[in-house]
């Protein structure tokens, strides 16, 4: 079966164009399950993990039996398909899980019971999370609210005090109310039960508590999500670029760029066409270009000089709309802009150039789920994501800078474990319609931070994730320790050295960081479950993705929190092969069963890149 | 048009001297700014209207208190302002509580800045422009040359004028019609509101760093003549570049024609169900 499309496209004057396509139809269903957990690209530590100033859950041990549980509110349809916990190390046997349809609001609502499922023979160990799935996904309703549930037989369970008492939590299309109280009692939030002669039952006693239970669901859509590959920017006529990866470095001036070509940066982010320096600096030496275009007063005066010069027309790969539309609400910098404004932006710039893709760089407040003095003034929690989700529906691609591996940050809370978390966000604010691409500083304004090894793993904790493009913040603002410099890593030989490496190293890879996730790995244990410096609960998990391409499989794996671990594989796919690890002149040999296990102590956030014929 | 008139300068800033007296001597900051700090380090009404001196006779304007000896001990005001020289660099020196003390002029900030050069020589000029705005500028500052007239690129939907660098300037004004329509530091600037069928004339006027404007350039006429349009492209993409069944594929019209401000773009399909986006160029395609 074929389509016949005709377009026209017509232009004040009356002159025309035509074109014509026979499109294919059939192939593979067209519908795609979205899927969204509650808590799973929390980045925000603090409410969720933090207990009195010591990350980490907070083990309880009580003396009867409890149902601890989180109530959620659906935005629209979705089906409920499990979740997880994170078991106290004492909890032990069989832990049943409940979901209930929630009936009445305020005080005194009760729940129906729709679905259950065990997790049999639970050991006591250091703890930690376990994934439970019901035996059929439920069909849940837009703005209905349930109640997922577990019972600690034993008493011994996780909590933390600091959650769901401050505001709303809504993560699309979760919301969860926050905890309430009045003289007439407590209400949303989460809810618990002495369970010890009454059972499994529906909890009644509010708290704002947060029992470490995360809440999975899905729902269809039939129009195409972006999931891999480079044949996605073939929408566009002058969309395509001829590298292999996008490498790029966010709005450098004009001097720079001969040397940022020179160490293999292939795109800038930023800077504008009415600058002359530009159009020079990238004729000289060639790389993609995505100039900025975030007003429609700019839109002519920056096309036309496009237009105008063939080379710089060959470049131009798309329009960069916005840098951090969520920080800012200063009208110095333009005020709060809506994602209207980016819509109408769109459509004057596609009325011009519709051959180009849009792309815009979020700031940190969406992967944080708070608000910029919650802009506009007032907003609440749920309107703050519906802009977020509008900025990044606009656009053609996605990207977010959130800086968090210096020690000002990972000192603290922060750290490269939130580089997946920011990039996941980033993919479910647009529910999976767009590429992302990941943004990693390259300098700081901390003497000789970040060094250039956290810049390599912050880069491969974006590209495991399935970023589709890195792009470096090499921007250093001066204080009373650091002299200002918007080229820093040209002038710092280790970092730059690094970069170039990394540079080439994703050029390489390419391919294989296009393909889709091929979801190779059937299980994966990390020996340290005690270790780092989070509590001692956390311990080192995995962060994995495996990819084929070109006749090689891969797996990328590191470790995705502070401190050292074993991790043993299971890849049946790799049984019985020899497995490269590159960059590093070793090789490990999965036995028969595809099983093998790797060190990875080499400083926190080790990364293994491993590769097999086949 | 610019009245001009001379004093004789000093090494301070001249608006830095004059709002520094203005500040510290608490005069009526409504008073014209012909109220001059003079190089004798008094203030001073100038007559703006008196014909312009240049130069004027050498020692006509020197500072009278040559080092900070020299300053009065008595008979002193709080807030009076004093030049004075030692060593051929001079401060702005003002009276507070009975003593003198080095007055903030000027290079770092500190009162007393030995890194202060100055020429007490200098003359300086005062030129009104005609928003009654007013500016001094070394008497010596010569406005720039006349511009040539721009060169003009037409296209439809804009004029692109482009011109030789006039002596002197350091900014350029581009009139249309008679009509101040932008101010730049490039030599080049595009008209972007332009109406097809429509004939301008521009005209380029320098100005240097203080201000001074030039004669207007000769006019160069631009007729945007409706038949320079070119038609436009269309080129069909969809992705995934098959409809797949059940599902729905996006279908961009792709063009690129900075002639025209608004394309219009329409698409129609045999089969599937088209609907349109809040994008003007694509569509969505849902199989049969």
């Amino acid at each position: 079966m074929t389509i016949n499309a005709t377009a026209h496209v017509t232009d004040p004057l009356g002159l025309t164009a035509t074109d014509t396509l026979a499109i294919p139809e059939g192939g593979p269903a067209g519908i795609t399950a979205v899927r969204r957990s509650l808590l799973g690209t929390r980045v925000i530590w603090g409410p969720v993990i933090d207990q009195g100033g010591v990350l980490g859950p907070t083990v309880q041990a009580d003396a009867q039996a409890r149902v601890l549980s989180v109530f959620f509110k659906l935005q629209w349809d979705a089906r409920i398909t499990g979740g997880r916990f994170y078991k106290a190390p004492l909890l032990a046997g069989d832990v049943e899980f409940k979901l209930w349809e929630v009936t009445g609001t305020g005080i005194g609502v009760t729940g129906t019971q729709i679905a259950a499922v065990t997790l049999p023979g639970l050991a006591a160990d250091q703890g930690g999370e376990h994934a439970f799935t019901f035996p059929t996904p439920i069909a849940g309703a837009a703005g209905k609210t349930y109640a997922v549930t577990y019972l600690a037989q034993s008493g011994d369970y996780v909590a933390s005090d600091w959650v769901w008492h401050a505001m709303d939590w809504v993560n699309p299309p979760f919301e969860v109310p926050m905890f309430k109280e009045s003289s007439q009692g407590r209400w949303d939030g989460s809810a618990w039960i002495n369970a010890t002669d009454i059972g499994h039952v529906f909890p009644t006693q509010h708290f704002a508590r947060n029992y470490y239970i995360d809440v999975d669901v899905e729902w269809d859509v039939t129009t195409p999500r972006y999931r891999a590959g480079r044949s996605y920017y073939d929408q566009w006529s002058n969309g395509q670029s001829p590298n292999q990866f996008p490498v790029g470095v966010f709005f450098f001036d004009p001097p720079y760029t001969a040397d940022y070509a020179s160490i293999g940066i292939n795109t800038l982010i930023g800077g504008t066409p009415a600058d002359q320096g530009y159009f020079d600096a990238l004729k000289a030496s060639p790389m993609d270009w995505w100039p900025t275009l975030d007003r429609q007063s700019m839109v002519i005066e920056t096309l036309t000089p496009i237009a105008e010069d063939p080379e710089i027309a060959a470049i131009v790969r798309g329009y960069f709309l916005g840098d951090e539309p969520d920080m800012i609400a200063s009208p110095d910098w333009g005020g709060w802009r809506s994602p209207q404004y980016f819509r109408d932006l769109k459509a004057a710039i596609r009325r011009i150039d519709s051959s180009r893709p849009t792309m815009m760089n979020l700031g940190k407040w969406p992967p944080l789920n708070m608000s910029f003095a919650w802009q506009p003034g007032g907003a609440t929690p749920q309107q703050v994501n519906q802009y977020w989700r509008g900025y990044a529906d606009v656009v053609d691609v996605l990207s977010c800078d959130f800086y968090n591996m210096t020690s000002d940050q990972a000192g603290g809370i922060y750290g490269i474990w939130t580089y997946p978390r920011i990039t996941r966000r980033m993919m479910d604010l647009n529910d999976g319609k767009t590429p992302v691409w990941g943004y990693v500083e390259t300098t700081a304004q901390i003497p000789d931070e970040p060094a250039p090894e956290q810049v390599y793993r912050a880069t491969w904790a974006h590209l495991i994730e399935g970023a589709k493009g890195i792009v470096f913040f090499d921007h250093r603002f001066g204080d009373s320790d650091v002299n200002q410099d918007f080229a820093a890593l040209l002038h710092d030989p280790p970092m730059r050295a690094m970069v170039q490496a990394i540079a080439a190293q994703l050029q390489t890879l390419g391919a294989a960081l296009f393909a889709p996730d091929a979801a190779l790995v059937s299980s994966v244990d990390s020996s340290n479950r005690t270790a780092g410096p989070y509590g001692g609960t956390r311990g080192v998990p995995m962060h994995y993705t495996t990819r084929v391409a070109g006749g090689t499989t891969y797996l990328f794996a590191m470790s995705i929190r502070p401190g050292s671990t074993t991790a043993t594989f299971t890849v049946p796919a790799a049984a019985g092969k020899t497995l490269t690890v590159i960059g590093e002149s070793r090789t490990v040999t999965a036995n028969g069963s595809g099983v093998f296990t790797d060190d990875f102590a080499d400083g926190d956030y080790t990364v293994h890149l491993y590769s097999w014929a086949g | 048009m610019a009245v001009v008139m001379n004093m004789r300068g000093h090494a301070v800033p001249l608006t830095t001297g004059l709002l520094a007296a203005r500040q510290t001597r608490n005069v009526d900051t409504t008073l014209p700014l012909e109220q001059m700090l003079l190089g004798d380090g008094t203030l001073a009404i100038v007559d703006t209207t008196a014909a312009p001196v240049a130069p004027a006779p050498a020692g006509d304007w020197r500072p009278t208190v040559q080092t900070v000896g020299d300053l009065p001990q008595t008979g002193n005001t709080d807030g009076d302002v004093r030049l004075v020289r030692g060593e051929g660099i001079p401060y702005v020196w003002q009276a507070a509580g009975g003593q003198w003390a080095p007055l903030v002029i000027a290079g770092d900030g500190a009162g007393g800045d030995t890194a202060v050069t100055v020429d007490t020589n200098q003359l300086f000029r005062r030129i009104v422009f005609a928003d009654g705005t007013d500016k001094w500028i070394p008497f010596s500052a010569q406005p720039p040359a006349t511009p040539a007239a721009p060169a003009v690129a037409i296209r439809l939907s804009s004029v692109k004028l482009t011109w030789p660098a006039a002596s002197g300037a350091s900014s350029y004004a581009i009139f249309r019609d008679g009509s101040r329509i932008a101010t730049t530091s490039s030599r080049v600037y595009r008209d972007i509101n332009v109406t097809a069928g429509s004939t301008y004339s521009y005209r380029v006027q320098a100005a240097d760093s203080y201000g001074q404007p030039s004669p207007l350039s000769p006019v160069t006429a631009a007729f945007v003549d409706p038949a320079i349009n070119a038609a436009p492209t269309a080129d069909i993409r969809v992705w995934p570049t098959t409809v797949p069944t059940g599902g729905t594929a996006i279908v961009r019209v792709n063009s690129f024609d900075v002639d025209v401000h608004t394309l219009a773009f329409q698409l129609d399909a045999d089969a599937g169900q088209l609907a349109p986006t809040d994008d003007p160029s694509v569509w969505t395609l849902s199989s049969t």
